[in-house]
């Protein structure tokens, strides 16, 4: 897995996502708690300023058309008692501090209070100019009817401007939680994407990759990943398939350790009779024939006696690697023991082993062998005795090679000796 | 094992405390009791009817106090002279009267949350102004006007109660009277006095004018929370408006 881009404990990543989200839904609560107080300050303001500003404005336009009902009382009235506590409502109304406090009405009152003190005072002489009166005062009752009116009115739609925005409030509220739950989905869907993105999906790969773990074998590229539990993981699966791939050429150095001389690199004995044992089964299956040799270096023993035994090694290893220039690639080849060495040669019939094995003698023969100190030792030979492979099995076959590597030594040495029964047929 | 004892319905001291609890009930009760003085002869703000009962418009309104704050009341006569000592000695604890804030009240006692605003008038024969030498201005002693008479130096005439002020001016002992424009009203039906043809002037220096309240003992000052959250309740509900239609014509909130 490359670990060369940063990578992130997911509890951190996590964490900070929620962190985030939490900021971000605060921010919203707050928002909507910002609203709400919105919404409990209009209302606030509805009960308690825009009551008393209703009532007041009722109160004014209903004491305007007192005014105007005083009015037509006095000019109405034969009885100057009846007259005179008109004109002291009227007086009082027009003098009293709520109405002042609308220029309006407080203009037409202090007009009112003005004519009709003048009728009353008018009247108390004479009730003849009541008409005249009546004509004068007509016009300006109606002025104070249309602006108790136009105050009623204003009364009824003053609590519209707070009811609006306490409506403009709800609607903002309503949008603002819409955009937190958008805003919560979209936080989830994040949530859910980066999961996927950077867990999950890593976590498959390195499931797929343990799948196709074998020794020897290069690991599947792994998927990146910002989450370092699954860096780790991942590096832990590199690691043992590391080891795995260490332990199996362990095992197969330790397998050719076991199965090889380690001075010649040839199969070992027990090797050898594993291989042929196995090998000479299949020939007799498919009735393909076989020659089984046996290979002694002449007076080995003076090479080690006169140069070294570091000679006789040198000289095992290059008679060990002529063998397998000579022979074919089909054919089972070991060192036998000292300086021995057998081999099967497959597929021969007795003429062409005899001459494999003659090409060997020769090769042997006309080898210059140099000696670890780089000097040239004295030539060396090889008697050879072959024997066919017959249904007798392995060992006999071997006995009679063995016999024949006698008889090849006994004639002299530096020969090829075919088993008799062989050279009879 | 624990034995487990009978256990009386009530154990004598149970039965001596439910005992003492029924014995303090009256007692609770009269300290559940408000004191209101009210005014008995200023119509048409408070007054006593023929029969002798306490009414106006400032009964009314102390009676809906009351009801609204679920306390019985116990309505005693009293001077606007006197009613200042009286809550500060806890001998009342409502001034069940229209109160202005004078200085020496708002330093004194607790004012209630305002209920209904008061202008006053200059009652006299046409042409007579207070301010004129040698005039005898009639105030009711104790009251906003008679302060500010005695502020203007103006030579006073003091009773204990607006409908003394009507007798002054009948009597010829005052020339005119200063008094509540609602007194006025009242006191203006009296044919007594409407056949002295007087004329009526209102006057508008701010402290003859202004929102007038009850006034409440500064022994209680948590009496002040519940009696002005009472009256906001009461005129929220119509009940101050119900109590003017009452009394006036006009609306005086």
């Amino acid at each position: 897995m490359p670990a060369a881009h940063r990578d992130f404990r997911s509890i951190w990543f996590f964490s900070l996502l929620a962190g985030l989200f939490m900021v971000v839904l605060s921010g919203a609560a707050w928002l909507i708690d910002l609203q709400q107080q919105h919404v409990q300050q209009a209302t606030l303001n509805l009960q308690q300023r825009m009551g008393p500003e209703v009532l007041r404005l009722q109160r004014l336009g209903r004491n305007l058309l007192q005014i105007h009902h005083e009015g037509d009382r006095l000019l109405l009235s034969d009885s100057k008692g009846e007259r005179r506590e008109a004109l002291l409502l009227v007086t009082l109304v027009s003098q009293h501090p709520s109405l002042q406090l609308d220029p309006r009405a407080a203009q037409q009152a202090e007009r009112a209070t003005q004519l009709l003190g003048e009728a009353a005072a008018d009247l108390a002489r004479s009730t003849q100019g009541r008409a005249a009166w009546r004509a004068r005062w007509e016009p300006l009752a109606a002025e104070l009817t249309r602006t108790a009116d136009d105050l009623m009115s204003q009364a009824a739609y003053l609590p519209g401007t707070d009811l609006a925005a306490l409506a403009q409030v709800a609607r903002q509220a309503r949008y603002q939680l819409l955009a937190t739950m958008v805003l919560a989905g979209l936080f989830s869907l994040a949530f859910l994407w980066l999961l996927h993105r950077r867990v999950l999906q890593p976590l498959l790969g390195v499931h797929q990759a343990l799948l196709k773990l074998q020794a020897g074998q290069t690991l599947p590229l792994l998927p990146r990943s910002a989450v370092r539990e699954v860096v780790v993981l991942g590096e832990a699966l590199n690691t043992l398939a590391a080891t795995m791939t260490e332990n199996e050429l362990v095992r197969h150095q330790l397998e050719f350790q076991a199965h090889h001389d380690s001075l010649t690199g040839l199969p070992n004995r027990r090797h050898f009779m594993a291989q042929a044992y196995e090998l000479l089964h299949r020939l007799r299956r498919e009735h393909r024939s076989a020659l089984v040799g046996m290979a002694d270096l002449d007076f080995f023993k003076r090479v080690n006696d006169e140069h070294s035994h570091a000679a006789g090694d040198e000289v095992l290893r290059q008679c060990g690697r002529l063998l397998r220039e000579v022979l074919r690639s089909q054919d089972l080849i070991c060192r036998f023991g000292g300086e021995e060495f057998a081999f099967v040669l497959v597929g021969c019939d007795v003429q062409d082993g005899r001459a494999l094995a003659e090409r060997l003698r020769q090769n042997l023969e006309q080898h210059r062998f140099i000696g670890p100190d780089g000097k040239v030792l004295p030539g060396m030979t090889v008697s050879i005795g072959l024997a066919p492979m017959g249904v007798d099995g392995l060992e006999r076959a071997l006995g009679e090679a063995d016999k024949a590597l006698y008889r090849a030594k006994d004639e002299g040495r530096n020969r090829v000796v075919l088993e008799e029964r062989a050279v009879a047929a | 094992m624990a034995e487990l004892k009978p256990v009386p319905f009530l154990s004598r001291r149970g039965w001596l405390l439910l005992a003492l609890a029924l014995a303090g009930a009256p007692v609770a009760h009269a300290a559940d009791e408000l004191v209101l003085g009210v005014l008995d002869n200023s119509p048409p703000m408070s007054f006593r009817d023929a029969r002798g009962e306490y009414s106006g418009y400032s009964i009314d309104m102390a009676r809906a106090l009351c009801k609204e704050l679920g306390r019985h009341c116990r309505f005693v006569s009293a001077t606007i002279a006197s009613s200042i000592d009286d809550l500060k000695q806890g001998r009342i604890d409502v001034a069940a009267m229209s109160l202005l804030p004078t200085p020496e009240r708002r330093a004194q006692i607790l004012l209630a949350r305002p209920y209904y605003t008061s202008i006053s008038a200059w009652v006299a024969r046409p042409g007579l102004l207070p301010e004129q030498t040698g005039v005898r201005v009639a105030v009711v002693q104790g009251s906003a006007q008679a302060r500010f008479a005695a502020q203007r130096q103006w030579q006073r005439v003091e009773v204990l109660s607006n409908a003394d002020l009507a007798m002054l001016l009948r009597q010829g002992k005052a020339d005119g009277m200063l008094a509540p424009m609602m007194s006025v009203i009242g006191l203006m039906k009296d044919p007594n006095l409407q056949t002295l043809d007087l004329s009526v002037q209102p006057r508008r220096e701010p402290e003859l004018t202004g929102a007038a309240s009850f006034g409440i003992t500064p022994l209680k000052p948590e009496l002040k929370t519940q009696v002005d959250a009472a009256l906001e309740r009461l005129e929220r509900d119509g009940v101050y408006d119900r109590i003017n239609s009452q009394y006036l014509s006009i609306r005086v909130n």
